[in-house]
């Protein structure tokens, strides 16, 4: 039993351990980036955004959002509802609104700082159809649905917090939002970013919901555990349900994150750069009507602007613009210093396949490069129509990756092993050594899913496809996975909401019937 | 040196640890204190630290222990070994499973699967010549011949190279010593059907697989 090794061919005798002095003034970056436009691209952006706010301005649909913005020295048509914006209202609002947002979370161990250059990962959003797992089938989402996705989503490792997966169909329409939260909050203990309220009565209702498990209202301003997305109409309209989920979540404390969703060439210039500007516009006219209503109020940057495709009609969210929108959006977020969220990970795939793994990765991996705080899109599949569990997964592993990029490696004596490199020499490897063992974590991506062995080790393991084990990771999470139980005495002052909402819009109580299914 | 005595079971229990924690250091102490203690080397080696090996070669096998955490198992086994073995008087020395010869074909110069073959094999009973890469023909047969060895193990990583393992299959026939030796071959460019189209006895896809083919080859 002996082990006869080849000669030892040593090089480097001497060389070895040798003293190295520490380094005057040397520049270095931590983690990986890109950039996009230069800084004074972006300023130019900006000035012409200032200008179509303070020539052409944005149409208001609420009574209440032109009294707010009139008194904080916006000029408004009272006949065309148009606001026109001095500069220095724009400017002001851009300097009131905080650099970073807490998104607090049922569970404080998921707690996430919104800010910098941090980024993070969610899901998208107002999905209205759900793809089963087991069988493939593609039905229309219910609340059951609502609820089943949010808890994958509780398991899912990458997924930083917690959007609305789907929209409650089955539930009526004066109280199928409220019934979307009860889910979420019944199902995960992350922050929950809600994507389709209906306005600023059930925005509140939600509030109020939230505040049960806050402890109250001040105490949901002090650790908000929810959020909403909402969406100004393009180009160059705030609806009065956007108005009103603006001004109510100003006044509560809870961050609200204006998202625009130019389609270049339709609903803005076909530049992207000339989209960026309407974009901007946009987000810019709903952060100032929220910094107006309350200053301080937390705010947050958005874009789901891209490019109307001119060939299928459709706006490609997996297209190599919208990844570079998301990316200068995310520059002119960090230059306003305000938090970023953009699209990420999406795809207009129908189904799980090659498609969707490019669309994800391209649409994910430039903003994420760019340093935006928050990308939504995992799970994701048609262009935002479809969600599937299955995806889900797979988006896991991609995530999982473009965080390992965006972290970078480190350059210095003991990272870069120049002493081991002189020790190993020539013709050898590095597999034993000291450093290997001490930096294999932090230094190599891992996979679960997708498949790095040989031909034959993979044939041994049943020589699926990378969809198929995702599918099964979806079947077993959701078999296995139990989230954080909510209080029932909360549960029961949530649905005493709901009750109190759908009274109002005239239903009576057990009027809804939910539909339950069993992916 | 003022170490505790050390019971067989403890001893045994120990140096599994050991090699399951690539701990060198302990391996080596566990080895120096069984001998203090007055227990059988073998023993010692046989349940004590192959056992962990096996352990160890298990867990990478399903994914649970890295590459370099089991190489360096196998440098743990292969350093309580050498004290173990220095105990043992000249005339029980430890049972090899068998010689084996293997290098990396002339013109390849691709070692690292081979040398992980290699130091696995080792560690699994057999006695190893490693002859390295970039090994000519002759000096596979010369040593193989040398050493009466009972299986040659070729790697090639690339299809040029590959052909070579066809002419050391040759080479050995007309040396006369393919009734006796055994042929492995890997390497990425290797497959089962090459194997089988060049007459070589044992092909196996990972390095925890060669050792289990060539077991099964000797015995």
């Amino acid at each position: 039993m002996h082990y006869i090794a080849e000669p030892v061919k040593s090089f480097a005798k001497g060389a070895q351990d040798m003293k190295r002095g520490p380094s005057a003034a040397l520049e270095e970056y931590r983690g990986w980036g890109l950039k996009s436009y230069s800084r004074d691209q972006l300023e130019a952006i900006h000035e012409a955004t200032l200008e179509v706010l303070r020539l052409t301005g944005v149409e208001f649909h609420s009574e209440e959002a032109l009294d707010i913005l009139e008194g904080g020295g916006c000029i408004v048509d009272r006949g065309t509802r148009v606001v026109r914006f001095p500069a220095h209202v724009v400017e002001r609002a851009i300097a009131t609104a905080p650099r970073q947002i807490l998104l607090a979370a049922r569970d404080p161990r998921h707690d996430f700082l919104l800010g910098g250059r941090r980024i993070g990962f969610t899901n998208f959003g107002c999905g209205i159809k759900v793809l089963d797992p087991a069988t493939g089938e593609l039905t229309e989402s219910t609340k059951d649905d609502v609820g089943r996705a949010a808890r994958l989503c509780d398991a899912t490792e990458n997924l930083d917090i917690c959007a609305t997966a789907l929209v409650a169909r089955d539930m009526p329409d004066s109280s199928y939002d409220l019934h979307i939260l009860e889910q979420m909050f019944l199902n995960t203990s992350k922050h929950v970013t809600h994507v389709d309220v209906s306005g600023g009565t059930n925005a509140r209702r939600m509030f109020e919901m939230a505040a049960l498990i806050a402890g109250g209202r001040e105490e949901l301003r002090e650790r908000p555990l929810m959020s909403i997305l909402t969406c100004p109409t393009s180009p160059l309209m705030i609806h009065e349900s956007v108005c009103e989920i603006i001004i109510e979540g100003a006044r509560w404390g809870v961050p609200v994150l204006v998202l625009s969703m130019v389609m270049a060439g339709a609903t803005g210039p076909v530049t992207l750069s000339g989209s960026l500007v309407t974009h901007n516009a946009e987000v810019l006219a709903g952060i100032t009507l929220a910094q107006l209503t309350y200053p301080g109020a937390p705010s947050i940057y958005g874009s789901s602007t891209t490019i109307l495709d001119m060939v299928s009609g459709n706006a490609p969210l997996g297209a190599p613009e919208e990844g570079m929108i998301c990316a200068a959006a995310g520059a002119l977020a960090q230059m306003y210093a305000l938090p970023s969220w953009t699209s990420g990970a999406w795809a207009d795939s129908k189904i799980e396949d090659a498609q969707a793994g490019h669309e994800k990765t391209i649409s994910a991996l430039l903003p994420a490069l760019a340093g935006v705080n928050m990308m939504y899109g995992m799970g994701v599949l048609e262009s935002g129509m479809t969600f599937s569990p299955t995806q889900l997964m797979l988006d896991n592993e991609i995530v999982a990756m473009i965080k390992r990029v965006v972290l970078g490696s480190p350059v210095n004596d003991d990272a870069m092993g120049v002493d081991v490199i002189h020790r190993v020499a020539s013709g050898k490897n590095f597999l034993k050594e000291k450093h290997t063992l001490k930096y294999m974590e932090q230094e190599q991506s891992k996979v679960h899913l997708f498949d790095r062995r040989t031909r034959g080790a993979w044939e041994k393991r049943g020589a699926t496809s990378v969809a198929e084990r995702a599918a099964d990771m979806a079947v077993r999470l959701l078999e296995t996975h139990e989230p954080l139980p909510l209080d029932p005495v909360i549960h029961e002052g949530m649905k005493a909401i709901i009750a109190e909402a759908e009274a109002a819009g005239g239903l009576s109580a057990g009027a809804r019937t939910g539909t339950t299914r069993r992916w | 040196v003022g170490t505790a005595t050390l019971t067989k079971d403890e001893a045994i229990e120990r140096a599994i640890r050991a090699v399951l924690d690539v701990d060198e250091e302990a391996s080596v102490r566990v080895a120096e204190e069984a001998l203090a203690s007055g227990l059988d080397p073998l023993t010692v080696l046989q349940e004590g630290f192959t056992v962990g090996m096996r352990q160890a070669g298990e867990l990478f096998e399903a994914e649970e222990m890295s590459l370099p955490e089991m190489i360096l198992a196998a440098d743990c086994m292969m350093a309580a070994l050498a004290v173990l073995e220095a105990a043992l008087p000249a005339n029980s020395r430890v049972e090899s499973l068998g010689t084996v010869v293997i290098g990396t074909i002339e013109g390849d110069v691709h070692d690292i699967g081979k040398t992980i073959v290699g130091t696995l094999l080792a560690v699994s009973g057999f006695e190893v010549h490693d002859l390295g890469r970039d090994v000519s023909i002759a000096d596979f047969v010369r040593t193989a011949k040398e050493t009466g060895a009972h299986l040659v193990g070729s790697s090639a990583l690339m299809t040029t190279t590959m052909a070579g393992q066809q002419k050391l299959e040759r080479a050995l026939a007309e040396a006369g010593l393919r009734g006796r030796v055994k042929t492995m071959v890997g390497g990425a460019a290797a497959t089962q059907g090459w194997a089988d189209k060049i007459g070589a006895d044992v092909y196996a896809e990972s390095a925890t697989e060669a050792v289990q083919r060539a077991k099964e080859a000797v015995a």
